[in-house]
């Protein structure tokens, strides 16, 4: 196809302009119909269809043909310094995405990818919550230039490094049934199970004549065994969830490899659908270690980081969901390889060499003496109608504001080093925060009437990235002159470095 | 902070209310007409309606004016800095090359006021704008030059 846009300088290194790969109107196409899979299961199988069926079929005609043009007319050029890629079939589009400015290269493989060696890319630039470009699909030959590109114009623009990648982690099947042991991830296997079964059909059907038949022997059956057997039941279903969220991470994160490269790492996981994700090591603006219960009973501690590239994070199967999570450094990590870990990905961070330094004095009163008043006021409100019982209860509320007030004020901690700040807390699910004073942003104390009563404030520092980690710098309950040092201190280091990307 | 911002924070807020007191004023009337059998109800409906808009012009006036004595804003070359808040304090540290862009914004009121607001946006996520109203429009522009140079390093 003629372009009829003005060339650019052709750079020495400029490509002529590339179409997609021979066979990704099949990927595109089956993308497009993958939401009618299921009334034309129905049409084909179920006994004559409704007429919404038909139509949605009807409908899907439409769809697919779109599909397909979008595949004929999508057209991309490797130039010297950037991607263009022009897409569109009726509104034409036209975008440049400099290499510079990508953030990571996601690649998403299934089974019929593999089969034909292609892949689907996914470029992740700094802004908001969508992958900048999507390509569906390019041959893995033809994405092994785009990384070339993108790596040589990053950074030092001498030769690329042609260090042969080193593993830093590799996930056995034995820790992936760990992480599920730990995870809640059951609950997510269990809504999707259900939902397919639903879209899938019959079920429906089936559920509605069922149910009282079903409800009926059900009240039956509990009438005579009674909590015992609901009991076994909860047990049941827990055990289940369990093993779906063991199955779900051996699917998921299979073979799971973290491997460093010259200054990106880069991630591959996925039994069926193979996830591969580059991360510059530069482009990290925050690592974030959360260890529940379950993960301190096993010895582990899961580590994600956030990036400013928002999207490429573990993902729930699907090739162009936006994701909900931080993208993994290790999804599941016995404790005591952290500190390596940490120190293979980011030289200065050194765990083991924190200066640990506690809340205020005066924190764990306060929130004792909260406490206190919240289950006054509590209970006071509902004397009126439960009485003794709100009476009764009072004790335990103190109880629980003891020991909640204890362990927070003891697991709430920060050390500031020479490369930035940590800060962890959480005595439930315990969190840690690393950030470098290179990628913080502003810093800021924040003082509520409360704070102000007893002197204290709260410290917290901005970071890039889409906000995805539910842990940040928010270190509350600090003598207000201690805040002020520490915000100064970050402050000067934070301008004393030039944030990049 | 330009002293005249307090007088264009009054004038604002003294819209809202009127809009909101005339808004409010066609139900609470109806009402009050309306329900003819207890005369003194509707009397006590409409003196509670005029306390509650009395009081919120009180704040709308006295708002301001406490919020302008609290507000302390500084640069140096190191980057700018906010101090703000009449109950809950604020006290922002920005640093200069963190900085990705500044907006000098101007609404209707401000600008027959001739004053603006300066806006500094970073890459962060929380504080991702961080907005510094009530500036002379001259001293807006002035700060958003001293802003922009030496932003130059900043190749991303």
């Amino acid at each position: 196809m003629e372009s009829d846009l003005p060339t650019e300088v052709a750079g020495e290194q400029s490509e002529p302009e590339q179409s997609l790969h021979p066979l990704s109107w099949l990927f595109m196409t089956g993308a497009a119909s993958k939401g009618l899979v299921g009334p034309w299961l129905l049409l084909l199988f179920a006994s004559g269809g409704s007429y919404i069926e038909v139509f949605s079929v009807l409908f899907a005609v439409p769809a697919l043909i779109g599909a397909f043009l979008k595949h004929a007319v999508f057209r991309y050029r490797l130039g010297a310094e950037e991607i263009v890629i022009r897409d569109g079939v009726l509104t034409r589009n036209e975008r440049h995405i400099p290499y510079t400015r990508i953030q990571n290269i996601d690649l998403v493989q299934n089974p019929i990818h593999r089969l034909f060696g292609v892949a689907l890319v996914r470029l992740e630039t700094a802004s908001g919550q969508r992958p900048e470009a999507v390509i569906r699909v390019l041959s893995l030959e033809a994405i092994e230039r785009l990384r070339q590109r993108v790596q040589a114009q990053r950074g030092s623009r001498d030769k690329i490094r042609e260090d042969e990648a080193r593993v830093l982690l590799h996930l056995p099947d034995t820790e992936l049934v760990r992480l599920g042991l730990i995870s809640n991830r059951g609950m997510l296997v269990l809504a999707a199970i259900s939902g397919l079964l639903w879209q899938v059909g019959g079920w429906e059907q089936q559920m509605e004549e069922l149910s009282p038949e079903l409800l009926r022997q059900f009240g039956e059956t509990t009438a005579d065994f009674g909590f015992g057997l609901g009991l076994l039941a909860v047990l049941i279903l827990l055990i289940l969830l369990r093993l779906f969220s063991v199955a779900w991470y051996l699917f998921t994160l299979h073979d799971f490899q973290l491997r460093i490269k010259a200054d990106d790492l880069r991630t591959v996981y996925g039994l069926l659908n193979r996830v591969s994700a580059t991360i510059p090591i530069r482009r990290i603006q925050l690592i974030s270690c959360h260890a529940t219960l379950l993960h301190r009973l096993f010895h582990r501690v899961s580590v994600q980081l956030e990036t400013a590239g928002s999207i490429g994070g573990p993902g729930e199967g699907g090739e162009f969901d936006t994701r909900k999570e931080a993208p993994w450094l290790a999804p599941v990590l016995p404790e005591d390889r952290l500190p390596g870990l940490l120190r293979e990905v980011l030289p200065e961070v050194d765990l083991r060499n924190l200066d640990w330094q506690p809340l205020a004095a005066g924190a764990r009163k306060r929130l004792i003496r909260r406490g206190m008043i919240l289950s006054l006021l509590g209970g006071a409100a509902f004397f009126p109608t439960f009485q003794g019982w709100a009476l009764g209860l009072l004790p335990v509320f103190f109880a629980w504001t003891l020991l909640h007030a204890t362990l927070f004020v003891r697991n709430t901690q920060y050390a500031l080093a020479d490369w930035g700040v940590a800060f962890r807390s959480g005595w439930w699910v315990r969190r840690l925060s690393l950030l470098g004073y290179a990628k913080s942003q502003s810093a800021w104390l924040a003082e509520s009437p409360f704070d102000r009563r007893h002197g204290m404030a709260s410290l917290r520092v901005d970071t890039a990235g889409a906000g995805k980690l539910n842990h940040r710098i928010d270190i509350p309950f600090l003598e207000a002159g201690v805040a002020r040092a520490i915000r100064e201190r970050i402050h000067a280091e934070a301008s004393r470095r030039s944030f990049r990307w | 902070m330009d002293p005249k911002s307090v007088t264009v924070a009054r004038l604002a807020g003294a819209l809202w209310v009127a809009i909101l007191a005339v808004a409010s004023l066609i139900p609470v009337a109806i009402i009050a007409l309306t329900s003819t059998g207890v005369a003194w109800l509707s009397g006590v409906l409409l003196l509670a309606w005029g306390i509650a808009i009395l009081v919120l012009g009180l704040l709308t006036f006295l708002w301001p004016a406490w919020r302008y004595r609290f507000l302390r804003w500084w640069m140096d070359d190191r980057g700018v800095y906010i101090r703000r808040g009449v109950l809950w304090r604020e006290d922002i540290a920005i640093p200069k090359s963190r900085i990705q862009h500044t907006d000098v914004s101007q609404g209707p009121l401000e600008r027959s006021f001739n004053l603006a607001s300066l806006i500094v946006h970073t890459a962060g996520t929380v504080n991702a704008s961080v907005t510094l109203a009530g500036l002379s429009h001259p001293l807006a522009m002035h700060l958003r030059d001293l802003l922009l140079e030496g932003g130059q390093d900043d190749g991303v």
